[in-house]
């Protein structure tokens, strides 16, 4: 992926997102589309920013992004933890992998009935939920980084004698960094789809409960801007990890 | 017995084991926890019992159409998104962010639009395939060496023909990884929307039995649902790697296999 954009692309984009806008719009207007199913996207981003300065459904969107950052910065710093122990010990690594991928190709968010039973209906099984659900990308993508670092840079490190710290510093982490993040945003999109899930089902916590409210009320207004703000948040968590992987990668 | 087979098997058991000591220890409440041959006891009797297979055809259904669905839509979008630099660059971004959308918000706009039926669910499971294969599919045809289809125009090749010879083997191994990412998906965006709203299915029956407190039963279900999805994704595995041995480029590797 190209990580510059000439800006001429970036206005394309724009205009693309507007478009599509205005031809909802106009599909809504004209009744091919049921005002009754879907918002007209000019009563939709002004029912936005008024719910954004609402002291109680910013509440709501401030517990699904504490719930959404509590579960990746757990998933995060153990994923990566045992991936890299995983790696340390090539015997317990290659036993373990297949057992973690394949925990991780099942539906472990349908075990959410067991997290309620034991935290209570509190945002704190979401986050276990959400932290366990994640950690398993992490813990893969990391190992496979570090096992994928050329042995010629480690060669290079060891001809330079570097102390392990500056080996695990200057060599390995920036050699394993794009893979590890890959892993990391595959966590997040699975912590993001547990939270918002486990919200939406059992009716607690944040934006997810508020989105199974209004559906259930059929406040339509309402229902779209909670989906939008579910959006927002992802968009905003997705955008932050790859700030941090340029960080890491400078 | 090789180690690693050794160490596996040593895990599984000593999981169990854990299970049917905490279990039966009464540490924690029996009816919440209840010891591991008690769940494999409910799941002899679930796989007997006739209305099961009702809710697995149901959720197999399900699954089954919105993956197919899914996949032909990623597959339209993500080939010619690959062949286009600016296409690519311009839609790249946009895909990586709705990706990461948790699909199962849109739920109560399929239940406006699709009904409560199976419908909805297969809208579900159709949108949480689609992106990580598109993606994948994309990112695939635009990692085909250009020289390739050059080599093919100059030999007068015609355009399906490029398509069927060139990207084809080029993209599979690939394609089908993004389709395993898709699969996983989908499995638990139209098993999630079953314990939401449904009137039959695994996801719906799993939620029913945890409301009637039948907890040994719902472990089972849970149980074998997991069964299923391994059995899928190693099969998937194998075809990845047997896939991959005539890949053009190939290295005979599956991810995770």
């Amino acid at each position: 992926m190209k990580r510059r954009k000439a800006p001429p692309l970036y206005l394309a984009r724009l205009l693309l997102v507007l478009t599509l806008l205005i031809l909802l719009e106009l599909a809504i207007r004209i009744g091919l589309i049921n005002r009754f199913f879907v918002v007209l996207p000019s009563e939709l981003i002004p029912q936005v920013l008024r719910d954004l300065v609402d002291r109680e459904f910013l509440t709501l969107v401030g517990i699904t992004f504490y719930e959404t950052a509590a579960a990746f910065l757990f998933a995060s710093v153990v994923g990566v933890g045992i991936g890299y122990l995983l790696w340390r010990s090539r015997r317990l690594g290659v036993a373990y992998e297949p057992l973690i991928a394949g925990l991780f190709a099942s539906p472990i968010i349908l075990l959410y009935p067991i997290f309620l039973v034991i935290f209570g209906r509190t945002p704190l099984a979401i986050i276990a939920q959400g932290a366990i659900f994640g950690v398993l990308p992490v813990i893969l993508f990391t190992r496979q980084a570090f096992a994928g670092v050329s042995p010629t840079l480690l060669k290079v490190a060891a001809s330079m004698n570097l102390s392990t710290r500056d080996r695990f510093r200057y060599i390995l982490l920036p050699a394993a960094a794009p893979t590890i993040f890959t892993g990391l945003r595959l966590g997040l999109t699975y912590i993001l789809i547990g939270v918002v899930a486990m919200e939406y089902i059992v009716q607690i916590g944040g934006l997810g409960k508020l989105v199974a409210e209004t559906s259930l009320r059929l406040s339509t207004d309402e229902l779209y801007s909670g989906i939008t703000l579910v959006v927002a948040i992802s968009v905003l968590f997705i955008y932050l990890t790859q700030r941090v992987e340029n960080a890491v990668r400078r | 017995m090789n180690q690693s087979l050794k160490i596996q098997l040593g895990t599984i058991i000593l999981v169990l084991a854990l299970w049917e000591v905490l279990g039966r220890s009464g540490l924690i409440l029996r009816e919440i926890f209840p010891p591991f041959s008690e769940v494999m006891t409910s799941l002899v009797e679930l796989l007997a019992s006739n209305d099961m297979w009702l809710h697995i055809i149901v959720s197999a259904y399900e699954i089954g159409w919105g993956f197919a669905i899914g996949c032909a839509l990623a597959l339209l979008v993500g080939a010619p998104l690959g062949t286009s630099d600016y296409l690519y660059r311009l839609f790249d971004p946009l895909f990586y962010y709705l990706g990461a959308i948790p699909k199962i918000i849109l739920l109560p706009i399929f239940i406006l639009t699709l009904g409560v039926g199976v419908e909805s669910k297969i809208g579900i499971a159709a949108l949480s395939a689609f992106f990580p294969i598109a993606v994948n599919t994309a990112l695939a045809v635009r990692e085909v060496k250009p020289i390739f289809v050059r080599a093919a125009r100059s030999l007068g090749a015609s355009r399906g023909q490029i398509y069927s010879k060139i990207y084809l083997p080029s993209t599979f191994g690939a394609v089908l990884s993004g389709m395993r990412l898709g699969l996983g998906v989908a499995i638990t965006g139209a098993l999630l929307a079953e314990t939401s709203v449904a009137q039959a299915g695994l996801g719906f029956r799993a939620i029913e039995f945890y409301a009637q407190f039948r907890v040994a039963e719902m472990y089972a279900l849970i149980f074998l649902i997991f069964i299923f999805a391994l059995l899928l994704n190693a099969a998937l595995a194998r075809l990845i790697q047997w896939t991959n041995r005539y890949q053009i480029g190939g290295d005979g590797r599956a991810p995770f296999s």
